[in-house]
């Protein structure tokens, strides 16, 4: 008697427990479908600070255009050693292995030269499309030696200083679910040069044109209250 | 708590920084005087590159956010753990010593005793 007793109270617990298990899987499933993954987790805000365009801060620098750039070989940044603050999402600092990995340019002042970083959202990802174009009239030896080693270089950092003197960097990220703080990284698709010689038809200037071309994850500006256009032309001994 | 370079990145000979104007040098090869060839726009002259000191590695920790440069670390307990991994090296070196010195010795023994204990055959057939 003792034993049907002994085994009727652990078939009962056996489905007991069973239909507890069924209860959390539904219970779980449904939660997912409602609120997505989130559940476990506490709410992620991004931390939404608004713009406001009446604020004269915010339109006293407009000049667009870039007025000078620095190109860096990938090979020479040291990314363990450079810094970025994840809270604004721009780069603090870089640093650097060598000298002679960089060169600084400075563009034809015809409102030609620019370097756009333009969203593309596919579903859930968005991309920034990195568009740059640099142009230098006036043909010369030094100019087609220049073109010739741009369009050797397979993975390039470009440092542009805006005409309103903002910079911005392109061929980096700012990874945030890499790693605990995140991590900064080489762009998901790498600058890259693209140079084109016009020799003209006698009604146009003989020109140097050079376009970049690369993919992104973030919007990636220098924090220029710690460093500078200039610490990083002398960090490169340009 | 002490400050210091990421060990990974104080292994590579120069990884240069500007921090507040000065140049500085966190791989291994410390302070030196790095040469600017003469351009166009200026004359050549030679620039003092640093070796970082205490302030520099607080600056970079406290002011410039996320960054593999600087770590902490606790001196009393590195020392600690650098002592044990001494003492386990020592102690792995003296019996690998004690290992290839008795190989040697059995190695030797072979060689000499092999002829010996076989008697006459195989010493014979080999010359």
């Amino acid at each position: 008697m003792k034993n049907r007793i002994i085994a009727i109270v652990m078939v009962a617990s056996l489905f007991a427990s069973y239909f507890q298990g069924m209860f959390l899987e539904m219970y779980i499933s449904i939660s997912l479908f409602l609120f997505g993954s989130s559940v476990g987790h506490s709410m992620g805000f991004v931390n939404l600070g608004g713009v406001d365009q009446t604020d004269s801060e915010n339109c006293e620098t407009c000049d667009s255009g870039v007025a000078r750039f620095i190109l860096v070989e990938c090979a020479g940044l040291d990314l363990d050693a450079s810094s970025f603050d994840p809270l604004t999402g721009c780069i603090t600092g870089l640093a650097f292995t060598d000298v002679g990995i960089a060169a600084e340019y400075v563009p034809d002042k015809d409102n030609t030269a620019k370097l756009d970083f333009i969203g593309e959202r596919t579903g859930s990802v968005h991309n920034v499309n990195v568009d740059g174009f640099a142009k230098f009239k006036c043909l010369n030896k030094l100019k087609i030696s220049e073109g010739n080693k741009l369009k050797k270089t397979c993975c390039l950092i470009i440092i542009a200083e805006y005409n309103d003197c903002n910079i911005m960097v392109g061929g980096l990220d700012i990874v945030s679910n890499c790693s605990v703080s995140g991590e900064l990284r080489l762009s998901k698709q790498e600058i890259q040069a693209t140079v084109s010689i016009y020799g003209g038809d006698g009604s146009d200037e003989s020109r140097m044109e050079v376009a970049f071309t690369g993919q992104q994850r973030c919007f990636t500006a220098l924090d220029q209250d710690v460093t500078t256009y200039a610490d990083l032309k002398t960090a490169l001994g340009i | 708590m002490k400050l210091r370079v990421n060990p990974r990145i104080a292994a590579k000979p120069t990884v240069i920084r500007v921090i507040n104007g000065k140049i500085i040098n966190f791989g291994s090869r410390g302070a030196f005087i790095r040469e600017r060839a003469e351009t166009k726009k200026s004359a050549a002259y030679e620039e003092l590159v640093h070796a970082p000191t205490e302030e520099d590695l607080k600056y970079i920790k406290e002011k410039l956010g996320s960054s593999n440069l600087v770590q902490e670390y606790d001196e009393v307990a590195e020392e600690a753990t650098m002592k044990a991994i001494e003492a386990q090296k020592e102690a792995i070196k003296k019996a690998q010593a004690e290992y290839e010195a008795n190989n040697k010795v059995e190695a030797k023994a072979a060689t000499a005793g092999t002829p010996k204990a076989n008697g006459s055959g195989n010493a014979a057939q080999s010359k």
